[in-house]
């Protein structure tokens, strides 16, 4: 295993990148590209914006996330991506379990360091 | 009206969903077809119908390579739609061998002993592969295991029965005369 932070991240990034994106819909339905512009800002959690849309294809079929299309004023349809219940319920679970478990992280580097 | 354009006809982006298509083969169908469909959408916004190339290439480099897209997909489909119920033939036959030694016992005797002993050790060494379909190769191990045990108690109880009996005639020949 290699320790270059690229390889790190890619570690990390696994089982939380998700519910980023549910996070991300919470305030409300946004189409991809919308998404993806939001996302890119954070750079460590999302390399590239293409490995956004495997994330939201999974989330589908898990239906935590449920699509619709629309029209738009300026060119083709657009695919909006919605919270659904379970997308909701996933949200929360997480947010209760990653508060405890990012102070606890925190608080060993700190100890260690 | 606003046509409804879309970057179909654009070669560089024709090629590049090409090339995802071929780097989802073997990915779970549904979210293929999905996220086929969403990067496909993500560049109809993004680009202009009459998109230059310089263009079409920023956007795809922020996009990522098709291989990275590929690389965050769901990497076992079967293992995912299936649960934990996918095909082990190594198990059932194990499974089946050890029943065959089961039925085999008192008609071959001798045949049956080697059969569970090495369907015995073969399930246990599958049980270790992280495949395995683990009941299926358990009830394996269980069922060649009481075979092997049977044969034991059967041949230690011939043993110990046929000896005398095996004697008993013996000083009965000279007696008789």
């Amino acid at each position: 295993m290699t320790d270059n932070p690229e390889s790190l991240l890619i570690q990390l990034r696994k089982g939380v990148l998700e519910y980023c994106v549910l996070a991300q819909l919470c305030a409300g339905p946004a189409y991809g590209l919308e998404l993806a512009q939001r996302l890119a800002r954070h750079r460590a959690l999302f390399a590239s914006a293409g490995t956004l849309y495997p994330l939201l294809s999974r989330l589908k079929r898990q239906g935590r996330v449920e699509t619709y299309w629309e029209e738009s004023s300026s060119g083709p349809p657009r695919q909006y991506y919605k919270l659904s219940k379970a997308g909701h319920l996933a949200l929360e679970a997480f947010r209760s379990a990653w508060g405890p478990f990012s102070k606890d992280v925190q608080t060993v580097l700190e100890e260690s360091s | 009206m606003m046509a409804k354009k879309t970057t179909t006809g654009n070669s560089l982006v024709d090629a590049y969903i090409r090339e995802l298509e071929l780097a989802l083969t073997g990915c779970d169908p549904r979210e293929r077809a999905e996220t086929i469909v969403a990067v496909q959408s993500h560049l109809d916004q993004a680009l202009s119908a009459d998109a230059s190339d310089g263009e079409t290439k920023r956007v795809l480099l922020e996009l990522g390579s098709p291989a990275d897209i590929a690389g965050a997909m769901t990497p076992a489909p079967q293992m995912e739609t299936n649960g934990r119920k996918p095909s082990d033939p190594f198990a059932l036959t194990a499974l089946v061998t050890s029943i065959l030694s089961m039925v085999i016992l008192i008609p071959f005797f001798y045949f049956a002993i080697p059969l569970a002993l090495g369907t015995l050790v073969a399930a246990g060494f599958h049980l270790k592969a992280a495949q395995a379909n683990k009941p299926l190769t358990r009830a394996a191990i269980v069922v060649s295991a009481l075979v092997l045990a049977v044969a034991l108690v059967v041949g230690l109880t011939l043993v110990a029965v046929g000896d005398p009996i095996a004697d008993m005639p013996a000083p009965a020949v000279p007696l008789e005369p």
